[in-house]
C-alpha cells in the first residue's frame, strides 16, 4: 500500500537556485503523476496553460513571478508530454493608464523569450481574445461574461503567482492571479468593486478549476506598499498546491497573515491534506498593517478616487511603461521623492497617503450623504445569504417576535405627526401612521407590500430573493439585502457607515389587511445590531392606512458612542424625535411618489456591470479639449467685449451724490412696464384657474 | 540638451512595421491628430543601400490665441531629415522647424528591433532638443520660465507621444 502524495508542499532552500527549488517542489508532490494522467485523459488537446503574475511594471520586479521560473515549468512540462504550452493573462485595468500594457508587449518588456531555456517554443495568449461562450451560471455573480477557451479546454490548468502584499487584501496569491483570466480590461473596476470578488474567484474555480497553484517566493515583494510599490526580499521558497485555496491559505500563514484577511478567500481550503514544509514565518516580513488595508478598502468604495490614485501611487519603470496621461505622470513623478525616500519600509508615506485618501474618499461621501444624495453611486449588493440554510421555524417565530416588540409601545402617545417612539436597550422602536385616500386594493397594486423597504428613505441598494409564493403568486417570504445611508445622516461626518442589514421576511395577505415582517439576520459591515419591523396596510373605508414599526438598533461611529448622548436627555429626545420624523416623512412621501409612478431611489445607478468607464483623469483631459475647442481663437478680445457689453446695457446714472450713491431716472416707457405686468399675472391667474378645475375634475 | 524618448511594441514583423513607416507616412498622416499633411521632398539612395528621405510634415495644432498669433500658418511643421539604414533597423533624423528654424535643434535616432519572439517589433525613439538661449532673449523675462516649461513639456511628452501615434498607424495600415 501506497501514501498518497502530499497535496501541499513547501520548499525553502537559501542556497538552492529558484529552478531547482521548483524541480523540489514539483517532486514533493508528484507533479509528474498529476500531468500525465491529465494528458492522458485529454487526449485530443493536450495543452497546458500557465497563468503567471504580470503586475509588475519593471525587469525582474518581484511583484511579479519571474519569466525565467515559468519558462523552467514549461520546458518541465513539455518533458511530460504536453503538446504546446501556452502562457496566458488578458489585460488589466493599468492598461488604461499606462503604455505597453497590452498582453504581448508587456510579457516580452517584463522578460518573457517566447522559447524555453531547452530551446523550445512557447506562446503568449492573451485570454481575452477567444473569450466567447460564458460558462457561468444564469443566476451566478459572474453570468454572461465570457470565458476564454483556451483556458477552459486545456488539459491541465496552472495559476503561477507572486509571493506580494496588497494593500486592500493583505496579500495577492493564486487567487489574485486568477482574476487575470477574466476578459474585461478594468479588472479593478469590474470584478473587485462591482462584484464580490470572492464570489467570482469561486465561481471561476468552478467553471474551470485549477489543477495547480504555485506561489513563486524566491524573491518576493512585501511591505505597506503592496504591488504598489514593491519591496524585494529574498524567501527562497516555493509553494505548491493542487487547490489554489490551499496555497493561499499557506502563503498567508507564512506571511504572518490570517487568510481571513482577504477578501478573495472566502471558501476555507481543505486542511485535512497532507502537507510537507515548514509553515514558520519569513524572516523580515513587513506586511500591510490592518489600518493601511482598512484605509485601503475604504478608499475604493469611491471609485472616481481609487481609480484616479492608483496610476499615481504605483511605482512605474516610466521607459518601459510611460503614462498615458501627462498629469498622472507629473503626479507620480512628484510624489516619488517621497515614496522614494521612505528609507524605512513600513508605515511610511506610502501608508500615509493611504490613509489620507480613505480620509477624503469618505468626506466625499460624508458632503453627498448630507447634502448631494443624488451624486451617491448605488450600491450593488448581492444577498449574502442562502434560503436552504433557513429552516421553517426561523420563517414562522417572525411575525409573533414583531408582534411582542410592537407591544413594547404601549402606552406611548404619537405626537402631532402620529410618530411614537421609546428607547429599550439602547435600541429605538417606533411607529408612524399615515393614511392614503386610496383604497387599499389600488394601493397595494401600486405599492407591491414586499417592497416597501425599498421605498423608505435613505435605501441606496440591495437584493431580495423570493423563497416562497401563495397560491396567487404573491410572495410570502424572503430573504432581503438592504442598504441605507448613515443613520441618522449626520453621524457620516464622523465616521458613520452605511447600514448594511440581511432580513428574513414573511408576508400576509388577509381581508382588508397586507402585513411584512422582518427580522435581522445579521449585518455584514456589523453596522447594525437589529433592524426588525413591519409595514402594514389596513384597508378603512375607501382610505388605506400604513403603519410602519421597527426597533432599530444601529451601531453609532464612535465619537458618538463616547458621548453618550443619552446623557443629554432633551438633546437626544431632540435628535431622534427629529430623525424618525424626518424617516416617517419621506417614507410616506415616498409611497405617494410610487402611487403616482415616480422613481424614488436617490443616488444614480452603477455604471452599467461589465463596462468600462474612462478614467477620471481621461474624462477631465477630454473637457478641457472641449473647452479648448469652444472657446473663440481670440478668447482674451471676446471675454473684454462681453464685459463692455454689459457695461453698455446699464444706465447710466443721472447724477452721484457725495455718499457715492448712484441716481438714475425712471425708465421711459413706464406704461409699457405696466402693461407687461398686468399681462404677466393675468396669465398666472389663467394658469391657476385651470390647474384648480384640473384637479376638481371640471376639465382634464 | 533635453534628452527624450519612448518605446512602442507592436504585433507586427520588423521589416513590415519599418517599411511602412519609411515609405507610407504621406498615407499615415490623415491618423495623426492635428498633422494635415506629410510629403515626401527628397529622396535617395546613398552607398550601402542606406536611404536619404526628407518629408515635409504640416501640421495644425490647438494652440492658445497669443502663440498662434506668434506663428504664421505657413510657419506650422517642419522638415525631417531622415537616414535609414539597409537592413531597416536605425533612423537617424534631424527636424528643421519652419518657425525660428535656427534656434531649436532637434535630432535623435529611431531603432526597430525584433520583439515577442519573432512575432512582433519594438521601435525604440531617443532624441534631444534644445533651443538657443538667444532665441528666448526676445521673450519677456517674466515669460522665459514658463516659456521653456511649455517647449519642454511638449518636447518630453508631445513629441514621443506623437511618435507612439504613427508607429501604431503604420502597424494599423498593415491590418
Amino acid at each position: 500500500m501506497t501514501t498518497p502524495p502530499p497535496a501541499i508542499a513547501v520548499v525553502t532552500d537559501a542556497a538552492a537556485q529558484p529552478a531547482h527549488l521548483l524541480d523540489r517542489a514539483a517532486a514533493a508532490i508528484s507533479l509528474d503523476r498529476l500531468v500525465r494522467a491529465a494528458l492522458k485523459a485529454k487526449d485530443s488537446n493536450r495543452q497546458v496553460v500557465i497563468v503567471p503574475a504580470m503586475a509588475g511594471f519593471a525587469k525582474r520586479s518581484p511583484a511579479m513571478t519571474d519569466p525565467a521560473l515559468v519558462e523552467h515549468l514549461a520546458d518541465h512540462l513539455y518533458a511530460l508530454g504536453a503538446d504546446s504550452v501556452v502562457i496566458g493573462t488578458t489585460e488589466s485595468s493599468d492598461a488604461m493608464w499606462a503604455e505597453n500594457r497590452d498582453v504581448f508587449m508587456r510579457a516580452d518588456l517584463l522578460g518573457y523569450r517566447y522559447v524555453t531555456p531547452a530551446g523550445r517554443d512557447y506562446d503568449i495568449v492573451d485570454l481575452s481574445e477567444d473569450a466567447e461562450e460564458s460558462p457561468f451560471p444564469e443566476d451566478g455573480v459572474l453570468c454572461g461574461v465570457p470565458l476564454s477557451a483556451i483556458w477552459q479546454n486545456a488539459a491541465f490548468r496552472i495559476v503561477f503567482a507572486a509571493n506580494r502584499t496588497d494593500v486592500a487584501d493583505g496579500f495577492a496569491l493564486t487567487l489574485g492571479t486568477l482574476l487575470s483570466v477574466l476578459p474585461g480590461r478594468d479588472k479593478d473596476s469590474l470584478y473587485v468593486r462591482q462584484r464580490n470578488p470572492g464570489a467570482v474567484v469561486r465561481a471561476l474555480l468552478a467553471a474551470a478549476p485549477v489543477d495547480l497553484a504555485l506561489i513563486d517566493g524566491c524573491v518576493s515583494s512585501h511591505g505597506e506598499g503592496g504591488c504598489s510599490q514593491p519591496l524585494p526580499l529574498d524567501t527562497h521558497t516555493i509553494i505548491v498546491a493542487r487547490d489554489p485555496y490551499q496555497a493561499d491559505q499557506v502563503g498567508a500563514l507564512k506571511m504572518g497573515l490570517d487568510p481571513n484577511v482577504s477578501r478573495l478567500w472566502q471558501v476555507p481550503g481543505d486542511d485535512g491534506d497532507a502537507m510537507i514544509g515548514s509553515l514558520r514565518p519569513y524572516a523580515d516580513w513587513i506586511n500591510v498593517s490592518p489600518r493601511a488595508r482598512d484605509a485601503a478598502r475604504r478608499r475604493q468604495k469611491d471609485a472616481a478616487l481609487d481609480r484616479s490614485a492608483i496610476p499615481v501611487l504605483q511605482a512605474v519603470d516610466e521607459a518601459l511603461f510611460p503614462f498615458r496621461n501627462e498629469a498622472n505622470a507629473r503626479l507620480n513623478g512628484w510624489l516619488r521623492q517621497f515614496l522614494s525616500a521612505d528609507a524605512a519600509p513600513g508605515r511610511g508615506t506610502y501608508a500615509l497617503l493611504g490613509l489620507i485618501l480613505a480620509q477624503l474618499a469618505e468626506a466625499r461621501t460624508a458632503w453627498q450623504t448630507m447634502f448631494a444624495k443624488d451624486a451617491i453611486i448605488r450600491s450593488p449588493a448581492a444577498l449574502n445569504v442562502r434560503a436552504e440554510n433557513i429552516d421553517d421555524a426561523e420563517w414562522r417565530k417572525i411575525a409573533p417576535a414583531i408582534a411582542r416588540q410592537r407591544a413594547l409601545l404601549r402606552g406611548c402617545i404619537a405626537d402631532e405627526e402620529g410618530l411614537r417612539w421609546r428607547m429599550i436597550d439602547d435600541a429605538v422602536l417606533f411607529d408612524c401612521v399615515r393614511r392614503f385616500p386610496l383604497p387599499l386594493g389600488v394601493f397595494a397594486a401600486a405599492v407591491p407590500v414586499n417592497r416597501t423597504i425599498q421605498f423608505m428613505n435613505d435605501y441606496i441598494g440591495g437584493e431580495a430573493l423570493t423563497v416562497a409564493r401563495d397560491t396567487e403568486g404573491r410572495v410570502t417570504r424572503q430573504l432581503e439585502r438592504n442598504l441605507y445611508l448613515p443613520q441618522p445622516n449626520f453621524t457620516a461626518l464622523l465616521g458613520g457607515s452605511v447600514i448594511d442589514v440581511t432580513k428574513i421576511e414573511t408576508i400576509r395577505y388577509g381581508a382588508g389587511r397586507q402585513s411584512m415582517a422582518w427580522q435581522t439576520l445579521f449585518s455584514e459591515n456589523d453596522s447594525a445590531l437589529a433592524d426588525d419591523g413591519l409595514v402594514e396596510f389596513a384597508g378603512v373605508g375607501d382610505d388605506t392606512v400604513v403603519t410602519i414599526f421597527a426597533r432599530q438598533h444601529f451601531r453609532q461611529p464612535a465619537l458618538v458612542e463616547a458621548i453618550d448622548l443619552s446623557r443629554f436627555p432633551a438633546l437626544h429626545d431632540w435628535l431622534v424625535t427629529d430623525a424618525y420624523r424626518r424617516f416617517a416623512s419621506r417614507t410616506f412621501a415616498n409611497l405617494e411618489a410610487v402611487l403616482e409612478g415616480r422613481d424614488v431611489r436617490i443616488g444614480k445607478p452603477a455604471a452599467r456591470i461589465d463596462a468600462e468607464e474612462p478614467l477620471p483623469v481621461d474624462s477631465l483631459a477630454a473637457i478641457a479639449e472641449r473647452l479648448r475647442d469652444d472657446l473663440p481663437d481670440d478668447w482674451i478680445e471676446a471675454l473684454r467685449s462681453r464685459v463692455d457689453g454689459n457695461h453698455k446695457d446699464q444706465p447710466v446714472p443721472t447724477r452721484i451724490d457725495a455718499d457715492g450713491l448712484r441716481h438714475f431716472s425712471g425708465r421711459a416707457g413706464g406704461e409699457a412696464d405696466v402693461r407687461m405686468t398686468r399681462g404677466a399675472v393675468s396669465g398666472l391667474l389663467n394658469d391657476m384657474t385651470r390647474a384648480v378645475a384640473v384637479d376638481l375634475g371640471i376639465r382634464s | 540638451m533635453k534628452p527624450f524618448s519612448t518605446l512602442v511594441g507592436v504585433r507586427k514583423p520588423l521589416r513590415d512595421i519599418a517599411t511602412a513607416v519609411r515609405d507610407r507616412l504621406p498615407e499615415i498622416a490623415p491618423s495623426l491628430a492635428d498633422v494635415t499633411s506629410i510629403r515626401v521632398t527628397d529622396r535617395e539612395e546613398i552607398a550601402d543601400g542606406c536611404l536619404r528621405l526628407v518629408n515635409e510634415w504640416r501640421v495644425d495644432p490647438k494652440l492658445p490665441s497669443a502663440v498662434r498669433q506668434a506663428i504664421p500658418g505657413d510657419r506650422l511643421g517642419w522638415n525631417d531629415h531622415a537616414l535609414w539604414t539597409a537592413d531597416l533597423t536605425q533612423c537617424t533624423w534631424r527636424i528643421e522647424p519652419f518657425f525660428m528654424p535656427g534656434a531649436i535643434r532637434c535630432a535623435g535616432t529611431t531603432r526597430f528591433e525584433t520583439a515577442m519572439g519573432g512575432r512582433g517589433t519594438k521601435a525604440v525613439f531617443t532624441g534631444e532638443f534644445d533651443v538657443d538661449p538667444a532665441a528666448l532673449s526676445r521673450i519677456p523675462v517674466a515669460w522665459r520660465g514658463a516659456a521653456t516649461s511649455a517647449i519642454e513639456m511638449i518636447v518630453g511628452s508631445m513629441i514621443p507621444r506623437n511618435f507612439r501615434k504613427t508607429i501604431e498607424a503604420a502597424a494599423a495600415l498593415l491590418d
